[in-house]
């Protein structure tokens, strides 16, 4: 059989062509001033009349006189790709339950592709960039097996049966759930925020770890800014904080997405509102979709054709001012 | 060169099959076994109260169509101090469990809930139990006075119409692709029911127990290890709801599943001989 070697040289540079995209570039790069594993210290308890009915930055990050926060915003870097990231932090029991919420930056949906409406509600494509994911779990301190600050660990442990046969238990007490998904253990997704109730039943004034696993940072700067909190009482008795129908949801915590140099990003907290918004409003009001034709760099100047059609930015900010308050 | 093996591919043949035979040999070691044996069960403890919703009472005597499935599992120890019967050995309490898990080596069960192409069967009809639809009409209609019903509230009386009804909403052209009937998993011993057991791939420690329990009806005619809010869900116009299956969890925490009526096992089987072949006596009627 003759071989064609002009067929195999075409073959060659075929081959070599294709591999001239790495695919590096949708990895977001380490933050070299902003560590990969933080450890937060202590956070207190926040009794129900204690808790703002909207945290935002400037309701956190103070401490009391025992040292601990009342609750927290801040930052963890990407990784090196091989290391685990994220933060973690501690809190005592209560003696009942507690709810852990963490939300990552920033806010996130899915476009409505569908031929009905789509350039209606959802029309409007998300921000791709700006958003990332932390995944919640929690357990007694002293099942813990990471550093604090240097390595995320988690809480496996080994329980020794009468026969001597060891069977590995996870410990984790803090299941993460999302506002989107009744499932326990479900991940929120892209931006979304996570929460879990834990019940400290004959624990009261005992060490908790809460774990903040990074799973997905933004591209934009190679930061994952989050808000996390404690309040007690069961994660249910968080709703009507316009959160989700069981629990905390993407508006209980604001204004999460925080640059390098700590301050909020601008009109962020505007773009969480609006998405809210869209929640409780009416289909028709389009909120989010005439949010982001108000402000494209918050979701993209490329909106689909006809989307932002007639729109007018007076006319939303005079409907929906808290928003617009936010962002101007 | 040619010897009697032939010549070369013959002969690489030839050896590839020597070496291959020879894996056959090798024993990985694996801390597994499977444990054969069989299930007892008094017939003088399988009599079920049966009471209607007017309060009506009167019981369902000796018949292994109310026999619930029973589940055997392996563990490393029995507790007589955890409840009112033996009962596997716990590990830690973790979380809000009451319970702590009893981490199995392995386990199997002999019946399993199967579903029987009407809703008023669901979690109420176990494999194993039925070897014909007939059967299954006349327990509804004269052990537990409950006719089964077809779509416009008239009684199903024929075999015939109920296999028809199976075939047609489970897509299935013969008897042995429904689990609902087919062959008995007890047999008559006197005055006990004797079921064959295996149980496939178990984790092995010499010591380890065999222990078990049959999930009695209720009352109601309801089964505590059945969750009639999963299993398939049944689709079918109007018909719109799951057919229920046993809960996950029911031989990592039996003791959550036992109520009044369950048979259990009053002396477990320590296992010394993988190879031995076991006999487990469900010999306690547990009562609330």
């Amino acid at each position: 059989m003759r071989i064609d070697l002009h067929l195999v040289g075409l073959a060659a540079v075929s081959i070599l062509a294709a591999c001239d995209r790495s695919g590096l570039e949708l990895l977001p790069a380490q933050n070299e001033n902003v560590p990969t594993v933080v450890e937060l210290g202590e956070l207190r308890v926040l009794a129900a009349d204690e808790r703002p009915s909207v945290f935002t930055p400037s309701d956190c990050n103070q401490v009391d006189e025992d040292g601990r926060y009342n609750c927290y915003y801040g930052m963890v870097s990407a990784t090196d790709g091989v290391e685990v990231g994220g933060a973690t932090f501690g809190f005592r029991g209560t003696g009942g339950e507690v709810c852990v919420l963490v939300d990552p930056e920033a806010v996130f949906w899915n476009k409505y592709i569908g031929g009905a409406d789509s350039g209606g509600v959802w029309g409007y494509p998300a921000p791709a960039l700006n958003s990332g994911d932390l995944d919640l779990f929690g357990g007694l301190s002293s099942y813990y097996t990471g550093s604090p600050g240097v390595e995320i660990g988690d809480f496996s442990g080994f329980y020794t049966d009468s026969l001597g046969r060891e069977v590995e238990i996870d410990y984790v007490e803090c299941y993460n759930e999302s506002p989107y998904d009744e499932t326990v253990e479900a991940h929120g997704g892209r931006g979304a925020p996570e929460f879990c109730t834990i019940n400290t039943s004959g624990r009261e004034g005992i060490l908790y770890t809460i774990v903040l696993e990074t799973f997905k940072v933004p591209n934009d700067d190679g930061l994952l800014a989050f808000g996390t909190t404690v309040i007690d009482g069961p994660c249910e008795s968080g709703g009507g904080l316009m959160g989700g129908a069981n629990g905390p949801g993407e508006c209980t915590m604001i204004g999460e997405s925080i640059e390098e140099s700590g301050a909020t990003r601008a009109c962020s907290a505007g773009l969480e509102l609006a998405y809210c918004s869209n929640i409780d409003s009416p289909a028709s009001a389009r909120v989010l979709s005439r949010f982001c034709c108000s402000y494209p760099d918050m979701c993209g100047d490329n909106p689909p054709e006809g989307i932002c059609e007639d729109h007018s930015k007076d006319v939303f900010c005079a409907e929906f001012p808290d928003i617009c308050a936010q962002c101007d | 060169m040619n010897s009697e093996l032939g010549s070369g591919p013959a002969r690489l043949l030839a050896v590839a099959t020597i070496l291959l035979s020879s894996a056959c040999t090798y024993d990985e070691n694996l801390p597994n076994a499977d444990l054969f044996g069989t299930v007892v069960i008094p017939k003088e403890l399988t009599s079920v109260r049966i009471v209607d919703i007017d309060n009506e009472e009167w019981v369902v005597e000796d018949d292994i169509r109310a026999i619930g499935p029973v589940y055997i599992g392996v563990y490393a120890g029995i507790d007589e101090t955890l409840y009112s019967y033996p009962h596997p050995e716990w590990g830690p309490l973790l979380g809000d469990n009451e319970q702590g898990d009893a981490y199995p080596y392995g386990g199997t069960s002999s019946g399993r809930f199967a579903w029987g192409c009407y809703q008023a069967t669901v979690c109420k009809t176990v494999s194993g139990r039925y070897e014909s639809y007939q059967q299954v009409l006349d327990f509804f209609r004269d052990e537990l006075r409950a006719p089964l019903l077809d779509d416009h509230g008239d009684e199903v009386t024929t075999a015939e119409q109920y296999q028809e009804r199976c075939f047609e909403i489970e897509y299935v052209t013969s008897d042995d692709e429904l689990d609902i009937v087919g062959p008995i998993d007890f047999r008559d011993e006197g005055d006990n029911w004797v079921a064959d057991v295996s149980i496939l791939r178990s984790q092995f420690k010499e010591g380890m127990h065999i222990w078990g329990f049959a999930d009695m009806p209720s009352q109601a005619f309801g089964f505590s290890t059945c969750d009639p809010s999963t299993g398939s869900y049944h689709s079918n116009y109007d018909e719109q709801y799951y057919t229920g299956t046993n809960y996950r969890d029911v031989l990592n925490f039996p003791g959550k599943y036992i109520s009044d009526g369950d048979l259990v096992s009053e002396v477990s089987v320590e296992v010394t001989d993988a190879e031995a072949e076991f006999e487990l006596t469900l010999g306690y009627k547990h009562e609330d």
